[in-house]
Parts: structure tokens; sequence; C-alpha cells
């Protein structure tokens, strides 16, 4: 019934999101001028150099950055959504907890065998991390369905998910403690996050995942929007409870995992995103809330990105650092917003 | 109390026993052999003591969880609690939980009503508005539909509610305590609106309290449901001149406590007896 706002909301956020990517085009360590900007980008004959720096280095970390901001803020929303809680986000699950624990085994555990030689290998933003990464996230996430399955309230699977995510982490840090300096460093260089990390081919395998995953969430806003009812109060209008949940939680583990895995753990996006989109549509309908926390997702990450590359022109911030110090503040804010709104007497 | 001619049996259960099944161990049974059947138009209290299974037996009979044993038909169809779907389209139910979510309108909540009728996407129907506008008329809430639910008062909210399951379109609607954290004047308005819609649309309306004045003035039918499983059912004046209520609503240990029970059922029955 918010048809009036969303009307002018959507393009609005169609429009930043163009100028985020081309944004994120522009800006970066080494500056284009306009003319040789869109000389390489149309493809007229130009700088080889240049060409190269916008078609497969940025353009394939401006796309990974709507693909990760977007997905993450989908599985924040699903979650909280799910779990009705206002923290949840994609990591209560421990899926990306999962994910580390299997980049800190591939690289920690296999420094004890093979020394540096394996980890010179498995190098960062090899495609060897990625699937050690992703192998973490699915095991972690078919413990979570196999525990779902078998508990009735949704809490329960909150619970356990974070005891997954605390044992896999206590594990992680089991191995940081046992293991040489290096190789230590090159796992804490990943759980900075990286974008950049990710190339045109392994675009290929993240898009399908990630696209899948974006329209099983459009698609399931009539559950979500029975589900933040309550569990009860779904039941009694025909949902079942238990086939949406697990659905849910299925593309979450996957949308997490495939992120993760590619980019390493991004925080806060997830979290905070979804607040902002309900902050600026005025509505938990999920037939508006879901793409618009999609749109938000890609435009903070992409914005994010560029403001990782500003600072020192030359040297480039970890992405973590940058979407922690926005999404602390959002955090904050949503939560004294929250308080006003119980009380009452004050509009 | 009006009651219309011709009654079709709508719900019915037969040998239905209700509790708690446990893995290897015995059941928790609150009642046994339950035969209960409810009539179209007929508007039922389940009236007892705390602890006595009133919730257990209206989330069985609502398909919320499963019977120890025993069957529930709604018109002639078998209830299973692993079909919600199916169920949500025979039976619509109101209940105390709370909804705790900013920015909903009243509108979009009622809407939610005709879910297990919309598509897999929610895509709105040909009559879906006119049915909620219709809906909220009902129950006096017209002019409503763009307000925002966590604003609303208790009532309005219990009402809103109340909506939500007209445009379920079910023959048969269950409502947990629909009075429970209700004012007076409240408590009032809302027993005469399901006696109302029981009356106007021919729907059928289970609901449990412990407003005995207030059931007593608003049911065609009781259902007693005592300490130990016993379910005595009646007309509220076929009850009134035994001692189902007493002994309903006994307090074993004290005697004070049972005299002003007993009292206060002395002064129910002479209220209503009289009229």
């Amino acid at each position: 019934m918010n048809t009036k706002k969303t009307r002018w909301i959507f393009p609005m956020l169609t429009g930043i999101l163009v100028l985020a990517f081309f944004g994120d085009l522009v800006f970066g360590s080494i500056r284009l001028s306009s003319k040789d900007f869109f000389d390489a980008l149309l493809g007229r004959p130009g700088d080889q150099n240049i060409s190269y720096i916008v078609w497969s280095l940025r353009l394939p970390k401006a796309i990974t950055a709507i693909l990760a901001g977007s997905g993450l803020a989908l599985c924040g929303l699903m979650m909280q959504t799910l779990f009705r809680n206002p923290l949840a986000g994609p990591f209560v699950l421990g899926i990306s907890s999962g994910a580390s624990l299997g980049v800190a085994l591939l690289v920690m555990a296999s420094s004890w065998f093979g020394g540096h030689a394996m980890v010179q290998v498995f190098s960062y933003g090899h495609l060897g991390m990625v699937l050690a990464a992703m192998a973490g996230a699915l095991i972690v996430m078919f413990l979570v369905i196999w525990v779902s399955v078998r508990v009735a309230d949704s809490v329960s699977i909150l619970i356990i998910g974070m005891m997954f995510g605390s044992a896999t982490g206590a594990i992680v840090s089991l191995l940081q403690y046992f293991s040489d300096p290096d190789a230590v460093k090159s796992f804490l260089v990943w759980t900075f996050g990286d974008i950049s990390a990710v190339t045109a081919e392994h675009l290929k395998l993240l898009a399908p995942i990630v696209i899948a995953g974006l329209l099983a969430g459009l698609m399931l806003k009539k559950p979500l929007n029975a589900l933040m009812l309550g569990e009860n109060h779904a039941r009694v209008i025909g949902v079942n409870v238990k086939r949406f949940r697990i659905i849910i939680i299925i593309v979450t583990g996957l949308l997490t995992g495939a992120i993760t895995a590619f980019t390493g753990p991004i925080a806060f996006v997830g979290l905070a995103v979804p607040h902002l989109a309900r902050a600026i549509l005025k509505s938990s309908d999920h037939k508006a809330l879901t793409p618009a926390t999609l749109m938000c997702g890609a435009i903070i990450m992409l914005i994010c990105d560029i403001l990782a590359q500003l600072p020192a022109s030359n040297q480039v911030l970890p992405i973590n650092t940058v979407t922690a110090i926005f999404g602390a503040p959002v955090v904050i804010w949503v939560i004294l917003r929250n308080r006003r709104g119980r009380t009452p007497f004050v509009s | 109390m009006s009651k219309s001619g011709a009654n079709i049996a709508i719900l019915e259960s037969i040998d239905l026993t209700i509790g708690y099944a446990h893995q290897g161990r015995p059941p928790l049974i609150l009642a046994s052999h339950l035969r209960l059947n409810i009539e179209s138009g007929q508007v039922i209290g389940l009236l007892g003591p705390n602890g006595s299974g009133k919730s257990t037996l209206l989330r069985t009979l609502a398909g919320l969880q499963p019977p120890i044993s025993g069957s529930i038909t709604i018109q002639g169809q078998p209830i299973k609690s692993n079909q919600v779907r199916q169920t949500a389209r025979m039976l619509s139910v109101v209940l105390t939980d709370r909804i705790d979510v900013r920015n909903l309108t009243v509108y979009q909540l009622v809407s939610m009503g005709r879910y297990p009728f919309t598509d897999w996407l929610g895509r709105e129907e040909d009559h879906g508005p006119e049915r909620i506008l219709t809906a909220l008329h009902q129950v006096r809430l017209a002019g409503y539909a763009n307000r925002f639910f966590n604003e609303l008062s208790d009532g309005e909210q219990q009402r809103v509610l109340l909506a939500k399951a007209l445009v379920q379109d079910t023959a048969l609607i269950i409502l947990d305590e629909p009075t429970a954290h209700l004012d007076l004047p409240n408590r009032i308005s809302i027993m005469r609106l399901l006696r109302t819609l029981a009356d106007e649309t021919g729907k059928s309306i289970l609901f449990s309290s412990h407003d005995l004045d207030l059931a007593v003035h608003t049911a065609d039918h009781l259902w007693l449901l005592q300490n130990g499983g016993k379910l005595i059912q009646g007309s509220p004046r076929e009850l009134m001149t035994g001692n189902a209520f007493e002994d309903t609503f006994r307090i074993g240990t004290d005697d004070l406590d049972q005299d002003i029970v007993t009292d206060y059922f002395r002064t129910l029955k002479k209220s209503n007896i009289a009229k």
C-alpha cells in the first residue's frame, strides 16, 4: 500500500546503482581520464593497458561487488525474517565459519605437511582456496539442515547455527595457534575480504550461483511475508513452515557459502542493508522489500569498494574494514530508531 | 439466542484423544474419547480451568498438533496436521501470539488470509481487494485499511485478525481466548461481533475463554473441559441448572476459595435464568 512512495524509490535506486557502478569502474588506484575510460569501455582503439584495467580488473570487481552486496543483503533479510530477529545476518547459521574452516585447513594444515610449497600453490584467490571454502560452507550447511529437520522451532536452529559457528571458529583458532606465521598471515588476509581477487573466470562460477539464489529469494516473498508474523500465524494460514525454513536455509547457505568462498567473509552488509531498505521503503512487505534490499546491497558494496580505493590513491583498504566502519553506525542508528518507536506518544 | 433452522454438520470428532506424545515414554493424555460436533452457524464456547487442556484441544482441532488417537473431520474431510494448506482452506484460526512487525498495514495483514488461495507468487486475485474491504467492514474497521497494525489498540488488533480469518473463507473459525488482554467494553464488543458474524454469515465459531459470563451470553453451546479430561456439553441453560460449572471450576484445596467460587456461580445462574 506504499505504492506512491515505491514509485519513485525504485527509479532512484536504479539511478544510484548505475552511477555507483560506473563510479566503481572509473575510480581506482590508476586514475583514468573520462575519454580513456569511455574509449576502453566502448572498445575504441586506444591504450591496451587501460582496456585491460577496465575490462579485466575493474569490470569483474564491480560485478562481484554487485553480486556479493545483493546476495549477502538478501541472506541477511531472509535470516532476519525467518528468525524474527533484527540482529540476524547471513553468518548466523555458521556457514561462513565453515568456509573459513575450509580455508584455514587448506592454508595452515597444508603448511604442516607440504611446507610453503602448498601455500604457494593454493595462493590467495586461487580456485583451490575457493573450493576449500565452498566445501567447508556446504558441510556446515548440511549439518544445519540435518538439525533443522529434527527440531520444531527456529530459535533452536539459530542457537545451533551459532554453536556450529563458535565450534568451527575455535578450530580455526587452534589451527592458527599451531601454524607458522606465514600461513597465519595468508589466512588473515583472506578474512579481510577481497572482491578484487575474483577474476572473469571465477565469475563464470560465482555469477550463476548468486543469480539463481537471488531469483529464489525474490520468489520467496509470499512465505517470507507470512513467516514475518511468527510461525504459528504462518501455519494457520497454510504455510508449510518446516519446508520453507529448509528452502530459506539452503538458499542462504548457497549464497553465503559461494560469496564467502570467492571474496572472503564480508561483514555487516548482510546485517545492515535490510534495515536500510526497510527505513527507505517504510514497508515490511517483501514484495518491495526484497528487491529494494538487493539494490541497496549492490549500491552499498560498490560505494564501499570506491571508498576502499580512494584514501591513499595507490593503496587499497581491505573491503571488510570499510563495510564494518560503514555498517556499525547503521546498526546503532537502527537500534536507536527502534527504541524511539517503542515509546508511545512520540511520533 | 437465535439458531438457524437447517443445521449442517461442520466439525465432527470421533473417539478423539488429545495430549502430547513422547518418544519412548507413555503419552501425556489430557482428554480422551471426545465426541464433538459443531453445526453451521453455531457459536461454541470452550470453558475450563487453567491446565485443563483448552488450548491443546483447540490446537488439535485446528490441525496444529496431531491427536494421540481418533479423527477429526471438517465437512466430511479429515484434518491432517501435516497438510497445512488444505487445513487452512477448511478452517481459520485466530491466535493470541503477538505480531510485532513495523510498517505492516491492516490491509496487508488481512490480505494474508488469502494465502491458501493465491498462487506461489502471492499475486492478487480478481476479487481480493473487495473481499478484504468487506471483511474490514464486517469487523467494524472500515477505513482502517491503510493504518499500521502495530499502532492499533489491542481490541482493534483482535478484530483485524478476525477479518483475516474471515477472508480465509472457511466454514469454521477457531479463536484462542479472543478476549484475553482486553478491557470490558472491548470484550463485550468482540463477543457480540462473534455472535453477529455467525448469525449473518452462517459460519461456525469456536472460541475458548475465561469470561464465563460473556461466554454464557454469547454461545449456543458450551463445552466445559474439566481437569482430568472430562468434557461436559450442553446449552448454557441446560448447564446452568445442574452443577456442571461448580464441578468444572472446583478448587480442591481451600474451603474459602471454593465458597467464593460457589457464590460466583450462584449469582451467575440467578442473573441468567432470571432472563
